[in-house]
């Protein structure tokens, strides 16, 4: 086995392992914040943290990355299904065979970066419902999400699919581009959460707010997003300083932001709407982690600590729903931005070749990358097709978790527990 | 125009003013002057309807504007109001502002403000500020939107002939500004009369054609001052001061000219000066001092007219 091999291997279980982090962190962050007298929220977060585990062994880490072949982690040519039924380009689904049976280590490696992130993205969805939900409906919920809702997405986005295959089918950039599951991981689950609020009916009561700012498991989910973000090649690149950088520059610039803000109008920083600041500056930075420099990210990540406040006045007080953690303005709403932040901002010098696109010369422009239409590298061209499959995709996320996710809440939500 | 329900016999009485100075003919000629000293072509089309367009601009468009902006704005906005009885405010005035902090009359509050946070103190500033601002806009509604109209249009004008003609036009919109605050302050209006009433239409005509060069730059100053001495002469109809800066001012154009090697133009300079000082001494010396400016402007334009020639190398 040569070195690069090994060293994309290491890169990658390492990172994931640590990615585990981020579900940790957001799981013991929803159990201290929830309000309630239902059962022990850590517990049931856990157990469906552990069902999102088994559910992507059994069935949604084959629909998810069954067509993805993986030569920079060793893996030889496989036989895989996908069901395209619009031609090449058109994948809905795909199917590589049930649970790791005869895998090799690079997709061994994969999958564990797909346990962190169905855990994530499960968890995200659970967080303001755990301890509202029924046993039943909890652990029906947590299967369904990761072994349908999300595998399907991630598999649009990252598995080759439809979203991914929209650069070279439709010309439309680079196809949808989410360097670290801006969308795939945080818009979804975010957005799932408050599909379920919505479905469930679950309102905030009068007076009622973060009391427990829970700094410690939002510090343990940063990390655990900066690793994340930096498996998302599947191989160690050059590039991973940035990307941890990037993740970094936008969670403090977002939460110096949401501190601001909050000191602004209400005369104290405001701890909550700082660790909120926090979580949305890292959701947004894993759109463009790789795709833009720092300072860049200093104004993705200020953006989005505004969207943190403004997200949780929105639901909080508008639509007076109950998300103690704020998963929804955080994680959904940022994670959205993110997506967005990529098609506007993305500098152009990386991302050759992604997704089959303009590998060697793209809009004419030798080495020419992912590019958004501002903030370019010099010498780059605006691609405003990037930013019209980024917009795109923002909506297929925003439909697909707030339909789907609202109709499987509807089903495992019997009543609120008293 | 008013409609004459008091004059019997008449539907509707129609009157003729004076334009008040600054209006007109001073920034038309101005802006000719920069034009010709720019030394650019005048010919095809292009180039004469833009000088014929500039002639509009400056003459009409900004010969209003400097009016509406001007100290002449104040009386005209309220004609015929007397002086307001104790008690009672005056139509000029600003509407009470709301107290500070009232919720109500909020335009915009950020999401979580609470009472005393600098965000609330901001929100009634904001509010306050919006609330005279539209106190105003309803008080001087006409007033405004003709401002901005011709704001717009000399913009837009200025747009059209590159960057440093819109930068010119933006630097008149700064004049106006200063005008509109400056306005009862004498020493201040006089120089901004010499630089908005000749100077700035001069840099705009030169902006029109090619970049300002120095010696137009300071030609363009002198003959500002002499307008101004020239417009504050007509003004009180009488002979003083300013007559001094006009006469001084092209004085020092022609000792420019002696200086810069060329001594025609300063003789031909010397004789249309000669011609204004020997006519303000007749007219003082016949008691006719109301008629000197109206006597000795046509002189003038002709030395200024000259000068943008030769210095446009026409010459």
């Amino acid at each position: 086995m040569d070195t690069d091999l090994l060293l994309n291997l290491a890169w990658v279980v390492l990172m994931s392992v640590l990615g585990m982090a981020l579900p940790v962190g957001i799981g013991l962050r929803a159990a201290r914040v929830t309000r309630g007298q239902g059962p022990p929220g850590a517990g049931r977060l856990l157990l469906a943290g552990l069902l999102a585990l088994l559910i992507a062994l059994a069935c949604g880490f084959s629909l998810q990355y069954g067509a993805v072949h993986l030569p920079q982690l060793g893996e030889e040519a496989r036989p895989a299904w996908q069901w395209a039924p619009f031609g090449e380009g058109s994948g809905i689904l795909a199917w590589g065979g049930p649970g790791l049976s005869g895998a090799e280590n690079g997709r061994m490696a994969l999958f564990l970066f797909q346990v962190a992130g169905t855990a994530t993205v499960v968890l995200l969805a659970l967080a303001p419902l755990h301890a509202r939900l029924p046993g039943l409906g909890l652990a029906a919920a947590a299967l369904a999400i990761g072994g349908l809702l999300y595998p399907l997405l991630g598999h649009w986005a990252w598995g080759g699919g439809w979203l991914a295959a929209a650069g070279q089918m439709a010309c439309l950039g680079h196809g949808f581009a989410d360097w670290g599951g801006a969308g795939v991981h945080y818009a979804l689950g975010g957005l799932l959460a408050l599909g379920g609020l919505l479905a469930t009916r679950t309102r905030r009561e009068e007076g009622e707010g973060e009391s427990r700012p829970a700094l410690v498991p939002v510090l343990l989910a940063v990390f655990g997003m900066t690793a994340l973000h930096s498996a998302s090649a599947w191989a160690a690149l050059p590039r991973m300083g940035l990307v941890v950088a990037n993740t970094w520059v936008g969670s403090a610039a977002a939460g110096l932001v949401a501190a601001v803000y909050m000191a602004f109008t209400t005369t104290r920083v405001g701890t909550p709407m700082l660790a909120r600041g926090l979580l949305a500056g890292a959701a947004a930075s894993a759109g463009l982690a790789a795709f833009a420099p720092p300072t860049t990210l200093l104004l993705v990540g200020a953006v989005a600590g505004l969207i943190a406040c403004l997200g949780s006045y929105l639901v909080e007080q508008v639509w007076r729903l109950d998300d103690p953690s704020g998963v929804v303005p955080a994680f959904g709403f940022g994670g959205l931005w993110g997506v967005l932040a990529t098609g506007l901002f993305a500098d152009g010098t990386y991302g050759q070749g992604l997704n089959g696109v303009g590998a060697g010369r793209y809009l004419g422009v030798p080495g020419q990358g992912v590019s958004g239409i501002a903030l370019l590298a010099p010498g780059m061209v605006p691609d405003y097709a990037q930013l019209a499959v980024q917009v795109l995709g923002a909506v297929v996320i925003l439909g697909w978790a707030l339909g789907v996710g609202w109709l499987l809440f509807r089903l495992v939500s019997i009543r609120p527990r008293k | 125009m008013r409609t004459g329900d008091d004059l019997p016999g008449r539907w509707i009485e129609a009157r003729l003013l004076p334009a008040p100075t600054g209006a007109g003919l001073g920034p038309a000629l101005g802006w000719l002057a920069g034009v010709l000293a720019a030394g650019g072509p005048l010919w095809p089309w292009p180039y004469l309807g833009r000088l014929l367009l500039g002639l509009f601009l400056t003459g009409a468009v900004w010969g209003r504007l400097w009016i509406l902006f001007g100290e002449e704005a104040a009386s005209a906005d309220n004609p015929s109001h007397g002086s307001p009885s104790p008690g009672e405010r005056h139509p000029a005035e600003p509407a009470e502002p709301p107290e500070q902090g009232e919720p109500t009359s909020l335009p915009f509050r950020l999401p979580y403000t609470i009472p005393g946070s600098l965000s609330a103190e901001w929100a009634a500033a904001l509010a306050r500020a919006w609330a005279r601002l539209r106190e105003a806009v309803e008080r001087r509604r006409p007033w405004l939107l003709e401002a901005l109209g011709l704001t717009a249009l000399l913009l837009l004008v200025g747009s059209l002939w590159g960057r440093l003609s819109l930068l010119t036009a933006a630097a008149g919109l700064a004049l106006l500004l200063l005008r509109r605050l400056l306005r009862g302050r004498p020493a201040a209006v006089s120089l901004l009369r010499a630089c908005g009433g000749l100077a700035w239409p001069w840099w705009l005509g030169h902006t029109a054609w090619g970049p300002l060069a120095p010696g137009s730059l300071l030609l363009s100053l002198l003959w500002g001052v002499a307008y101004a001495g020239w417009a504050e002469t007509a003004r009180v109809r009488a002979a003083g001061r300013p007559l001094l800066w006009t006469d001084l001012a092209q004085g020092a154009t022609l000792a420019f000219f002696l200086l810069t090697g060329r001594p025609v133009v300063g003789g031909v300079l010397a004789f249309t000066l000669l011609g204004q000082v020997l006519l303000q001494a007749g007219l003082r010396r016949a008691g006719r001092e109301e008629a000197i400016a109206s006597r000795t402007w046509l002189l003038a334009a002709a030395g200024m007219l000259l000068s943008a020639v030769a210095l446009g190398g026409w010459l």
